[in-house]
C-alpha cells in the first residue's frame, strides 16, 4: 500500500474490523509512513480518551442491577414493596390525573374505542333478555327436555303401579335451577318461554308387562357388557351379533306386540319371554366369545 | 463449578449404565431359573421345531383323561385311539408342550388331566393363542375340550368333547358319553353318538343324525337364532329344539314315553315320523300359526295332566324375577272332531291344541308363534 490510509480507515484498523490482507498491508504502510503512523497515534490517543471518559457507564452491567434484582424477585414469585412516596398534595394530584384522562394519546383513543364498543355490546344484550323475558307469566320459566324418550330399555326408572304393570318415568320436566343430570352428562334442553305448563310435550308411558322389567335389566346389563368391549370384537363376530341380534329383536317386537294385544293371555306372554330369554342367551354367548377375544 | 456439575453427571451416567449392565444378568438368570421351573412342569420339553417341519409329542395319560387343546386360529382334529397316550402333531407351530395341571404329585404315574400348550413363530404364552392347525390323538375314554377362535373342528371317537368356535364348524362323530358344542356363526355336526347331547350355534346350522341316550337321563338339546335345525334318528327321551327364526326338521321314530319340545318364533316345524308312531300333541300356536297334519288326530278339548318334565333350570343370566313359566290350563275352545286324512289339512286358527295320535305315548310339545308345524308320514 503506498497511499496514505485515510482516518475511515484508520479507525477501522483500530477496530479490527479490516480484512486479514488489508490489516498487513496497513502495518507496513504505517511502519515505512512517518505521516500515517501520526495520525495513527493521534486516532489511538483520542480512543484512549473516550474510553476513559466512558468508563463508568461501559462498565455499567446491561441490566443494571436493580432492574435485575426486580426481574428476578417477579420471577421468583417474590412481590416488592414499593416504599409509598408521599405526594405533595393529593388534590392536586387529583385534577392532574383527570386532566391526564383528557390527553388523547394514540392508545388512550384505542383504549376509549374499545371500551366504547364493549359497553354498546352490552347495551344491546341487555336490551334483547328484557324484551325476551317481557311476557313470561309465571315465575319461572319450563325448560323441557328436548330429546326424544329413549325407548324402554333396561335400566330406565320405572314406577309400578297398583295393576302390577311398570310404567316408563316420561322425561324429567326440568326448572331451571336444576338442569343437572344424575348421570352428570348434559341434557340438550329447549327453552320455551310462552308455553304453558301444562302443554309440556311427554311422550305417552310405556307400559312394561309384568316381568318384563327383569329380562330388560338383564339384557341392558350384558348389553352394556358387550359395548364396553366392542373394540375387541372382531369384524366377522360382530356382523355375526347384529345379524342375529336384529332377528331376536324383530321376535321380540312382534311377541310383545301380540302380548299387549291380549293382555290376559299367558300362552302371548310366554311366547315374548321365550324371545326374550332368546336374546339374554344370544348376548351371553357374545360377551362369552368377547372375553376369549380379550383374555387370550 | 460447572465442572464439577458436569463431572458429577457423568458420574450418574456411569452409574446408570452400569446398574442397566448389571440388570441384565440379573433379568436373564430370572428367565432361566424359570424357565427352569417351567421344564419342573412340563412333561416335554424339546427344542423348537424348524420352519416347515412336522413336529410331534407324545405322553402317556390315564385312560379317561382330560385334555384341553385351544388355539387362536387354525384347524383342530382329535381322534381316539387305543393307546393310553395323547400325540399331538401339527405343521405350523414351533412347538407343543404338555402341561400336567391334575394336582397329582406322583410323577411316576400318567397324568388325568393335560394342557396342550402351542406355541407359533410368535412365541407368546403358548395359551391360546398360537395360528396352527393341530391334530391330536386321545384315548378312546378320554373327554376333550377344544377351542379355537378361527377354524373348523372335527372330534371323532372320544368320550366326551366340549367344542367351541366362533366363526368355524364343528363336526364331532362317536362320542361315547356327551357332547357340548358351541359356535357364533358356524355350523355344527354330531353323528352315531350316544351320551347326553347340547348344542347351540347362533346364526350356524345344526345337524344332528344317529344319536342315542347312553342312560335314561341323557338329555338332547339344540339351539339356534337363524340356523336351521335337523335332527335324524334321535333316539334320546328328551328332545329339546329351540330357534327364534330357523326351520326344525326332525325325521325318526319317537321314544316310547319321550318328551319332543319345540320352540319357534317365526320358523317351521317339521316332523318326519313312521306310521306306526303314537303321540299326544301340545302345541301352542299364535293365529299366524299353521298345524298340517298327515296323521289323523284326535283332538281333544281339555289337555290331560302335561307330563312336561320338570322346568328347566334357569341359566345364569336370567333374571331371578322372571316370570313364573307354569304350565297355564288349556283354554276351552271348540273341539275339533277327529280327522282321518291322507292329505294335509289346515286346523286353524286355534291357539291351543291338544290330540292323540295312536296310544299317545310319546309327548310333541310344540310352541310357534309364527311358524307352521307339520307331522308327515315317513
Amino acid at each position: 500500500m503506498r497511499q496514505c490510509l485515510d482516518e475511515g480507515m484508520l479507525q477501522s484498523y483500530f477496530d479490527g474490523e479490516l480484512s486479514s490482507s488489508l490489516m498487513e498491508s496497513a502495518t507496513s504502510h504505517l511502519a515505512s509512513c512517518a505521516t500515517c503512523s501520526a495520525a495513527a497515534r493521534e486516532l489511538e490517543e483520542e480512543n484512549a480518551l473516550l474510553s476513559e471518559a466512558f468508563a463508568l457507564e461501559l462498565n455499567e452491567p446491561v441490566p443494571t442491577d436493580s432492574l435485575r434484582r426486580r426481574i428476578d424477585a417477579a420471577v421468583s414469585g417474590i412481590q416488592i414493596v414499593h416504599p409509598v412516596v408521599q405526594q405533595p398534595s393529593s388534590v392536586s394530584g387529583f385534577f392532574s390525573s383527570l386532566s391526564s384522562l383528557f390527553t388523547f394519546a394514540p392508545q388512550r383513543t384505542f383504549g376509549y374505542a374499545a371500551l366504547m364498543v364493549v359497553l354498546a355490546f352490552g347495551a344491546i344484550f341487555g336490551l334483547m333478555k328484557l324484551r325476551s323475558s317481557a311476557p313470561v307469566n309465571d315465575s319461572a320459566p319450563d325448560f323441557v327436555a328436548g330429546t326424544v324418550q329413549p325407548p324402554p330399555a333396561a335400566g330406565t326408572a320405572t314406577n309400578s303401579n297398583s295393576t302390577g304393570n311398570s310404567l316408563v318415568v316420561p322425561p324429567k320436566v326440568l326448572s331451571p335451577g336444576n338442569r343437572s343430570t344424575t348421570s352428570g352428562t348434559p341434557i340438550k334442553v329447549a327453552y320455551r318461554p310462552s308455553a304453558p305448563k301444562s302443554s309440556v310435550a311427554t311422550t305417552a308411558p310405556v307400559k312394561l308387562l309384568p316381568g318384563e322389567r327383569a329380562y330388560l335389566q338383564t339384557i341392558a346389563k350384558l348389553d352394556t357388557t358387550i359395548k364396553e368391549g366392542k373394540n375387541d370384537m372382531r369384524p366377522a363376530l360382530q356382523v355375526e351379533y347384529e345379524r342375529n341380534l336384529a332377528v331376536v329383536d324383530r321376535a321380540i317386537a312382534a311377541t310383545r306386540n301380540a302380548a299387549k294385544k291380549n293382555p290376559g293371555d299367558p300362552d302371548a306372554a310366554d311366547f315374548m319371554f321365550a324371545a326374550y330369554q332368546s336374546k339374554v342367551d344370544l348376548l351371553n354367548t357374545i360377551a362369552d366369545a368377547r372375553v376369549y377375544n380379550r383374555s387370550h | 463449578m460447572l465442572e464439577s456439575t458436569i463431572a458429577r453427571i457423568e458420574r450418574g451416567r456411569v452409574l446408570k449404565l452400569t446398574m442397566k449392565f448389571s440388570l441384565v444378568p440379573a433379568l436373564l438368570s430370572i428367565i432361566f431359573s424359570l424357565a427352569g421351573s417351567t421344564q419342573a412342569i412340563n412333561l416335554h420339553d424339546e427344542s423348537d421345531a424348524k420352519p416347515g417341519e412336522k413336529i410331534e409329542r407324545s405322553t402317556p395319560v390315564t385312560p379317561q383323561a382330560s385334555i384341553t387343546l385351544c388355539v387362536m386360529s387354525g384347524q383342530l382334529t382329535v381322534h381316539g385311539w387305543d393307546k393310553n397316550e395323547v400325540r399331538v402333531r401339527s405343521a405350523d407351530a414351533t412347538q407343543l408342550e404338555f402341561r400336567r395341571v391334575d394336582k397329582s404329585k406322583d410323577t411316576s404315574t400318567p397324568p388325568s388331566r393335560v394342557d396342550v400348550m402351542v406355541f407359533d413363530r410368535m412365541r407368546t404364552k403358548g395359551d391360546c393363542q398360537a395360528l396352527a392347525n393341530v391334530e391330536m390323538d386321545v384315548p378312546q375314554g378320554a373327554t376333550v375340550q377344544v377351542q379355537t377362535r378361527d377354524g373348523d373342528i372335527h372330534i371323532a371317537g372320544v368320550a366326551g368333547a366340549y367344542a367351541g368356535s366362533q366363526n368355524g364348524d364343528i363336526v364331532i362323530e362317536r362320542a361315547g358319553e356327551f357332547v357340548e358344542a358351541g359356535s357364533v356363526g358356524g355350523s355344527i355336526s354330531l353323528k352315531d353318538s350316544t351320551g347326553r347331547v347340547n348344542l347351540n350355534s347362533a346364526g350356524g346350522g345344526v345337524e344332528v343324525e344317529n344319536v342315542r341316550p347312553l342312560s335314561a337321563n341323557d338329555t338332547f338339546e339344540v339351539g339356534t337364532v337363524s340356523g336351521d335345525i335337523q335332527l335324524n334318528r334321535i333316539s334320546n327321551s328328551k328332545v329339546i329344539a329351540k330357534t327364534v327364526n330357523g326351520n326344525v326338521t326332525m325325521t325318526g321314530a319317537l321314544a316310547r314315553s319321550g318328551y319332543y319340545g319345540f320352540t319357534t318364533m317365526g320358523g317351521d316345524v317339521v316332523l318326519l315320523m313312521p306310521h306306526d308312531v303314537s303321540f299326544t300333541l301340545n302345541a301352542r300356536v299364535s293365529e299366524k300359526s299353521d298345524i298340517i297334519s298327515d296323521f289323523a288326530l284326535k283332538y281333544v278339548a281339555e289337555a290331560p295332566t302335561p307330563p312336561t318334565p320338570k322346568p328347566e333350570p334357569a341359566p345364569m343370566a336370567v333374571p331371578k324375577s322372571a316370570p313364573p313359566r307354569t304350565p297355564q290350563p288349556p283354554k276351552t275352545g271348540p273341539i275339533i272332531a277327529p280327522m282321518v286324512i291322507v292329505k294335509p289339512v289346515i286346523v286353524n286358527p286355534f291357539r291351543r291344541i291338544n290330540a292323540t295320535y295312536g296310544s299317545g305315548d310319546a309327548t310333541i310339545s310344540l310352541s310357534s308363534f309364527g311358524g307352521t308345524l307339520r307331522l308327515k308320514k315317513i
